[in-house]
Parts: C-alpha cells; structure tokens; sequence
C-alpha cells in the first residue's frame, strides 16, 4: 500500500514538473532590438538565414545580423528600388521587388491616383552578398510577401491572383495556388509555411481567421474571430502575419493595435506577450520569423517612425 | 400585524424592482434657449475619440474616405470659446470602450451605443451633447439587410426561414436594430439560422461564402469600412433598412462637466461647425443632437 502511495506521489510530481515545464517553455521574454541605433529604413520583410543569422529587408537593401550582436555584421543593396520581401534556403539569399503602374481612381467624386503592381522581380544572391542571377517567377504580377522553403518558392501575389502563388525555385515554373477566399485589405498578404509539413498559413485578415492550407492548396483547418477577448483577433482586420515555431506551436500576430500571442496548431491560446509595444501605426505589415531554438523576431516600423527588429525568447 | 408587515415589505419590494428597473429615457441634452457657446472660464476636455470618417481612428484602406481631421477645429475652439479639447485616438472600439469603463476621459467621441449599451454604471452619468455629420452630412447610422445580386430572394418578407449573418448585441444597427426591424416587419429568423458576427466583414464573408443568404451590415461598411478592398456596393441588393440612430455623438460626462459648461460646449461645437467649419473637417460637422432614447438607469 505504501509502495503504491509512494508511486502515485512521484508520478503526480513528475506530470506536474512536466506541466509547469511546458508552461515555461511557452512563455516569452524581450530580448535584443536590431538595427535600432543604425536607423533602419522601414523594414518589409525577415528572414533566418545560415547559422541563425537575420535576415532584413530594409528600404533598399539587405541587412545581415548575428543574433547575438544588435548592429548589423553586413549589408548589401540589391539594385531594386523598394524590396517587397527577402527569404533564404541554405546559402542563397532570394531578394523580391515589384514593377509597379500608375493607376486614376474616383470615389465620391474625388479623384486619386495610386499605385499598383504590374510585375514581380527575384534576384538570387550567395550567402556572401554575390549576385548569382535573375528568376523569372512565370505569370506573377505582384510579391508582397516570399519565402523558400524545401526547394519551393511561395510568392504571395495580391495584386495579382490574391493567392500564394508556389513555384520551383530552380526554374521558377509555377507548382501550385494556394488560398480561398481570401478577404485582404491594405495592399497585406502574409503567410508562414510550416517545414515539417508544408502547410501554409495565411492571415485571412478580413474574415478573422488565420487559415491552414495543405500544400496542393485545400483548406484544412481555420481558427480565429473579432471580439474583445485575447484569443479573439481585433484593429479593422487580423491577423496580419504568423510564424510557425519549431514544437509546432504559431506566432500570430495583429498590426494595430499591436498584439502578439503563441496557439497551439488547433488554435487554442497559449500564451498572450504582455506590455508588447506598437509594432506598427494603422493598417501595415508586421514582419515575423522564427528560427529553430524558437526565438522570435518582429519588424517593427512605429509611429515615431523608428524601424528596428525586436527579439523575443522562450523565457527558459 | 405581521400581515401588515409583510403587506408593507412586499409593496416596498416592487417599487424597488421597478426603481432598479432601467427605464427608456433620453441620452441627448437639450439646451434651453439659445445658450451662450463662449464663456469666461477655460473648459479643459480630454476625449477617447473612435469616429468612422477620421484619418487618426480608421483603417489605412480607406484613407481617400477617412480624410477628416480634427486638430483644426480643436484650435479655432479653443481660440474663439476658450474650449480645449485634447482629442485620445482610437482605432479599436473594444479599447476605447474599456478605456471608457476605467473611468478615463471627461468625453468621447463615438458611437453612442458603446456608452450606453450598459444600462448601468458610468453610461447613467453621459449625455450626448451634438451628434457628428458623416462626409456627406449625414449624422445618421443604420443597419442594411442585403443579399448578392443574384440572389433569388427579392424582398425582405424573403428572408424568413432563411440563414442570415448579423451584428453581435454591442453594434445596435446590427443586432437590436435588426431583431426590431424583423418584429415589425413579421420577418421569422429562427434563432438557429441566425449567426451572429463582431464585424461586418465577417458577415459579408459568410455571404460571399453562400453559408447565409443575408446579412446585416452597417450602412457605411461598403464604402468607409474594410470591405472597400474586398466589394463594392453595385454587388448587393438592399432589401431594408433598420431604423436612423446616431452615427458619431460628443457624449460628456455629467458628473465631470457641469450642465451649464456642457450646453457651452455643446453650443461651441454646434455654432463653429456652422460657421467656419474647417475643410479638415472633410464637410461633416457637429449638429444638435437627435432625440435618441434607450434602455438605462437614471442617475
């Protein structure tokens, strides 16, 4: 009887260890702020790159950072005036920019011009800063958002299809499109794909949802709603953009106000950042990336107009 | 005796009922006379502001609609009344809302419903003092029933029966509103067919999904809201309209702002907006409050 008393005990310590262990683990604390001294032009785009390096697409160039060190160890200007998005696989840097028009609108008699995409560009760069070439992403007219994952290129192409658009990024002929109903807003279409299983996740930012897809491109699964409590998404339309952490757990995040919480897959609220500042004023990306022990980085371009990367670590 | 006694504590029990009981009573203050706008005394307001058409409290993809701007008309109040409003921009309701609940500001600016949804609490204490016109100088709200263009139901006798997508209970165009609207007009919507949103891009998702056949959205959601980049209203039949609420109202708080220096105030705004309103403004200005009455204690 003792002997069974004295088992139940040390099996309940251990599955509570175990608990408040995975507790701790889903917790995260601020860490170092990127390029802030260096007055970063406005940031598009993240990316992790060889050994864990960040990678920043900022304004008109590419900036290279040891996450250990807050200033950049090197940059280098693609030759794109405006980089929409920057992502790396091994050694290669994948940079991305639009071609873009003029366009005349009227609304309620008034008339304004804006502009809009007729075009997308992909210049291939070594690990170094060494341009190796051109890509030509076959039918995309627009790139607000890419990376490369697993040989493929995902493009998110809003002003073209309103989809992420997958291609070869060998060849760069297309593969597959991915997204459905999409209800974008601002000109913003954001995207994570998961490595393990090649799933993407788009920010469905007008529905409130943010939307798992299978990578031939069907939905298989959809959380999210408006409404005031913190699982709930909030500002005009989120979430904005996502993040796939390496136990599987996602980043999501909401541009303004700014919020950013960790879901398990099946999108049950883990953990809300508390006193996070504002990431971004009004309706406009907020870049996210992960990397494999789990940090976390955002893009951060605030009111005051200060643009610099905030790091966020598993409080354990 | 004890009868008596009883008699006399159930009596007093009823009348407490119905004193607890929150009675319909009006929310806009209405000036006696003429008023006198400016004063010898400076009024100092801070105001949690959520307005629709302003550049400070709405999306970016409507920033060619949302193109008011109050910093101009806050200085010419403050130069002509001696009335100084330092204006708290908020893009989210639900922040604003809170912010209000824990007691901050002397004013808002918003929709009045979020003040005085709750019967009880600060709202006993607000009163709407000028409603705020829209850009084309219009103070009104409602909610709008449509359904696609094709859709094969005409009328709004058609929804009956059907699958309708509306507001949740804190957007009164879209949700009592809309259950008013239903009961006059005998239109059945069994409550498993109705699906209850936060937004009205939500519900106009549902829509273009084909999982509801109606939906209920704001009267400006087609064309000062999020669903610009989404659809156009030349997409949508309208099948009927809830009744006009108040679209944006200056809502000040009674136990912070005497009622003389709020008819002050009320008559400031009302007066420069129709005298040298400012093109900032974007046409729409502040007018006398319409009779709005709800449900809410007295204070």
């Amino acid at each position: 009887m003792k002997k069974l008393f004295c088992f139940t005990v040390l099996a309940a310590s251990l599955v509570q260890s175990l608990v408040s262990h995975a507790a701790a683990n889903s917790e995260y604390v601020s860490g170092l702020s990127y390029g802030k001294q260096a007055r970063l032009p406005e940031i598009t785009s993240l990316a992790i790159g060889k050994d864990g390096f960040l990678v920043v697409a900022a304004g008109d160039k590419v900036f290279i950072f040891d996450p250990s060190k807050e200033e950049s160890v090197r940059s280098f200007d693609p030759g794109f005036k405006g980089i929409s998005a920057v992502a790396v696989e091994g050694e290669t840097i994948y940079v991305f920019s639009k071609k873009t028009g003029v366009k005349e609108l009227e609304n309620n008699g008034r008339k304004f011009k804006i502009q809009v995409p007729i075009g997308a560009l992909c210049k291939k760069f070594s690990w170094d800063g060494t341009l190796i070439g051109d890509l030509d992403l076959q039918g995309l007219k627009d790139v607000v958002n890419a990376k490369v994952v697993a040989g493929k290129i995902y493009a998110a192409d809003f002003g073209g299809t309103h989809k992420v658009q997958v291609f070869d990024a060998k060849t760069g002929s297309p593969l597959a499109s991915i997204g459905k109903d999409l209800r974008l807003c601002c000109g913003l279409l954001d995207f994570a794909v998961d490595p393990k299983t090649g799933d993407v996740l788009i920010g469905n930012m007008g529905a409130f949802l943010l939307e798992r897809y299978s990578p031939t491109g069907e939905i298989k699964f959809a959380f999210g709603k408006r409404g005031p409590d913190m699982q709930d998404f909030q500002g005009c339309c989120n979430p904005v953009s996502a993040a796939v952490l390496p136990d599987g757990n996602l980043v999501v995040v909401e541009k303004d106000p700014s919020r950013v919480k960790t879901y398990t897959p099946q999108g049950k609220l883990v953990f809300p950042f508390a006193d996070l500042q504002s990431l971004t004023k009004g309706c406009d990306r907020v870049a996210v990336v992960a990397d494999p022990k789990g940090r976390i980085y955002l893009g951060v371009n605030n009111a005051a107009s200060q643009h610099f990367v905030l790091q966020y670590v598993p409080k354990s | 005796m004890r009868k008596i006694v009883a008699c006399c504590f159930g009596f007093l029990l009823v009348v407490g009922m119905l004193a607890a009981r929150p009675a319909e009573s009006e929310t806009a203050l209405r000036s006696q006379g003429a008023g006198q706008a400016s004063g010898q005394s400076p009024i100092k307001l801070t105001v949690g502001v959520n307005d629709v058409y302003c550049k400070d409290s709405s999306c970016k993809c409507i920033e060619q609609i949302a193109t008011r701007q109050f910093g101009e008309f806050c200085r010419a109040l403050k130069e002509r009344y001696k009335i100084d409003l330092e204006f708290v921009y908020f893009i989210e309701p639900y922040d604003l809302d809170k912010a209000f609940l824990d007691g901050k500001f002397d004013a808002v600016l918003c929709k009045p419903w979020l003040v005085f949804r709750n019967a009880g609490g600060r709202s006993a204490q607000m009163a709407r003092i000028a409603d705020l016109q829209d850009i084309h100088g219009d103070p009104g709200l409602w909610g709008t029933v449509i359904v696609p263009k094709g859709s094969p139901i005409k009328t709004l006798a058609g929804i009956s029966g059907r699958r309708v997508a509306y507001g949740q209970p804190d957007a009164y165009e879209k949700h009592q509103g809309v259950l008013k609207l239903f009961d006059r007009e005998g239109i059945n919507v069994p409550a498993d067919l109705l699906v209850e949103k936060a937004s009205c891009l939500e519900c106009l998702d549902l829509l273009m999904k084909g999982k509801v056949d109606a939906a209920v959205i704001s009267n400006y959601a087609l064309t000062a809201d999020c669903a610009v980049d989404v659809t156009t209203p030349d997409a949508w039949r309208v099948l009927g309209r809830t009744e006009k609420i108040p679209l944006t109202s200056f809502i000040v708080d009674l136990k912070r702002l005497s009622p003389e220096d709020a008819s002050r105030v009320q008559h400031a705004l009302v007066e420069l907006s129709s005298e040298a309103l400012p093109a900032s403004m974007s046409g729409g200005g502040f007018v006398t409050p319409a009779s709005w009455k709800v449900p809410r204690a007295m204070p």
